[in-house]
């Protein structure tokens, strides 16, 4: 397992990927837009999540972006999930 | 709490709890992800039923998946190729002509000698065996064998396109990651491949089997391309293999932990043909279908709208107490009659009757030669498929 993340790095990393895939500025991205409402959906989600996976080295699947809808409620499990908490 | 957690570890090992949540509590289930859950037996068989629902969702998904991920630098395109004419994806007007032209050229129906050729072959293999696995040396190489020798392809090659098959009908899985698209693409190219192999080899030398009658007469008929008779060869291929493997091993572990059951079987070897339907309600292998609404409609009071995506939980169905008294009970004696493991409706299965007989005959060598067979292990270790469910290794005694 990776070192414990931070809180704040695993927000900016997620909204970075964001912002990339959807081409707006990491300024634009609110953390508690839902995921659906940046335009991901059953395909897009896919590449997102693999790239979670792979920075990460965790496993996750896709229903975890209805679980957890939002930047900040995702980076709350990613947290956790890293610190073992 | 969500209801539907299905890669919930707990619920891939045993979803039949999470089933019965649903069916009493909301059987009728809008998940988080907008997708409806249907759990009961009168409203998955009526959808099944219904001209408002149609299939073909798979198909278009991929092709949005296809031009989604050539921008990643990824292609899929294969598995477009692979799946564009599996009858079951396919709605009607296409879809009739297809099944009827598949029944047409499948006139040959007499199996089971083979079939039982192939069991004694299976059974020099792994007689003795100390490390002898229901799955890996009985279950699993036997609907391959059956089906090349339908098909009219060389057993030799049974080895290789088992794999294939096996990555490639994860296709039909609900939630497939990046890393399984990667695997079912290399599967599709290489069953493209062989098939292609396969069709030069007829039209040169001409052959036997049911591949060779449908490219005769497709000649007569619908004229149909390569890629589309191909794709046509792998669903036939893989229609039958992990469903049969899935019939044949879960089956086989349900028989050992219901041992009152397996002793019915035992003591009375007639009741085979009931005993499979049983096992096949009980705890079948296909336990997720996916249908499209086509037009708005209410179910139970749920508003279903045109575009909504529903996911029928046939093995659910399969076990509602007010259709089958004690649904969650195997009873090999009891009348399943209709239930829904082969589905219903016009994509009824058309193997059904392959499936039935040879889950039979297989069972009936384990029973009658084998009585007391004993599994190792009863932690199960199924398969990473929601749709189709079978188990990986099943590892036993014979006695
Ligand atoms: C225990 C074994 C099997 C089970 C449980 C099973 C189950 C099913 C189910 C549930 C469907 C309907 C899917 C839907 O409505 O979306 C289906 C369709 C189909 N099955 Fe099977 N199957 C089995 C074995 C076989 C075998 C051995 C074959 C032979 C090649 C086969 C060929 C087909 C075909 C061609 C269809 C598509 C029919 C259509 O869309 O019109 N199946 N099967």
């Amino acid at each position: 397992m990776k070192n414990a993340e931070k809180l704040d790095d695993i927000t900016k990393f997620l909204k970075e990927i964001v912002s990339e895939e959807i081409k707006e500025p990491v300024e634009s991205i609110g953390e508690d837009q839902h995921f659906f409402e940046f335009g991901f959906d059953s395909i897009n989600s896919l590449y997102l999540m693999e790239r979670i996976e792979k920075h990460f080295e965790i496993e996750i699947n896709q229903l975890y972006f209805w679980d957890y809808p939002t930047i900040r409620s995702f980076s709350e499990f990613l947290f956790q999930e890293k610190n073992n908490l | 709490m969500s209801l539907w957690a299905p890669l919930d570890p707990e619920n891939i090992s045993n979803p039949y709890p999470m089933y019965r949540d649903l069916r009493l509590n909301d059987p009728v289930y809008r998940a988080s992800s907008g997708e409806w859950i249907i759990t009961r037996y009168e409203d998955v068989r009526s959808i099944l039923k219904s001209p408002d629902f149609r299939v073909g969702n798979k198909r278009e998904w991929m092709d949005r998946g296809i031009t989604y991920f050539k921008h990643k630098e990824r292609d899929f395109t294969a598995i477009a190729d692979a799946i564009n004419t599996f009858i079951l994806l396919i709605d009607p007007p296409r879809h009739t002509e297809l099944r009827k032209f598949v029944i047409r050229a499948w006139d040959d129906k007499e199996v089971a000698d083979q079939i039982r050729q192939h069991i004694e072959e299976l059974r020099k293999g792994y007689f003795g065996r100390a490390d002898f696995d229901f799955i890996e040396h009985f279950a699993r190489p036997l609907p391959v064998m059956t089906i090349a020798r339908i098909l009219g392809i060389p057993i030799e090659d049974c080895q290789e396109l088992q794999n294939w098959g096996f990555s490639l009908v994860k296709v039909l899985d609900l939630y497939n990651k990046v890393e399984d698209l990667v695997r079912i693409e290399k599967a599709s190219s290489d069953l493209i491949r062989y098939f292609e192999d396969h069709l030069v080899k007829l039209k040169d030398h001409g052959g036997e089997g049911l591949i060779s009658k449908i490219v005769e007469l497709n000649k007569t008929t619908l004229r149909l391309s390569d890629k589309e008779l191909i794709s046509i060869c792998i669903f036939l291929l893989i229609a039958g293999q992990e469903t049969t493997v899935g019939l044949i091993g879960t089956g086989l572990r349900n028989l050992f932990i219901h041992e009152d059951q397996r002793k019915k079987l035992t003591d009375h070897p007639e009741i085979m043909n009931l005993a499979i339907e049983e096992l096949l309600r009980f705890d079948g292998p296909v336990h997720l279908l996916g249908r499209i609404a086509k037009r708005n409609t209410v179910l139970n009071g749920h508003e279903i709208r045109e575009g909504d995506t529903l996911t029928l939980c046939i093995a659910s169905a399969n076990r509602d107490e007010s259709k089958y008294e004690n649904g969650e009970k195997l009873r090999l004696d009891r009348d399943p009659r209709n239930h829904l493991a082969f589905g219903a409706g016009i994509h009824f299965c058309l193997g059904d009757w392959l499936a039935k007989l040879q889950g039979a005959m297989a069972l009936e060598e384990i029973i009658a030669n084998h009585p007391d067979y004993c599994v190792r292990d009863t932690t199960p270790d199924w398969n990473n498929n929601l749709s189709i469910r079978t188990l990986s290794s099943l590892p036993a005694i014979l006695n």
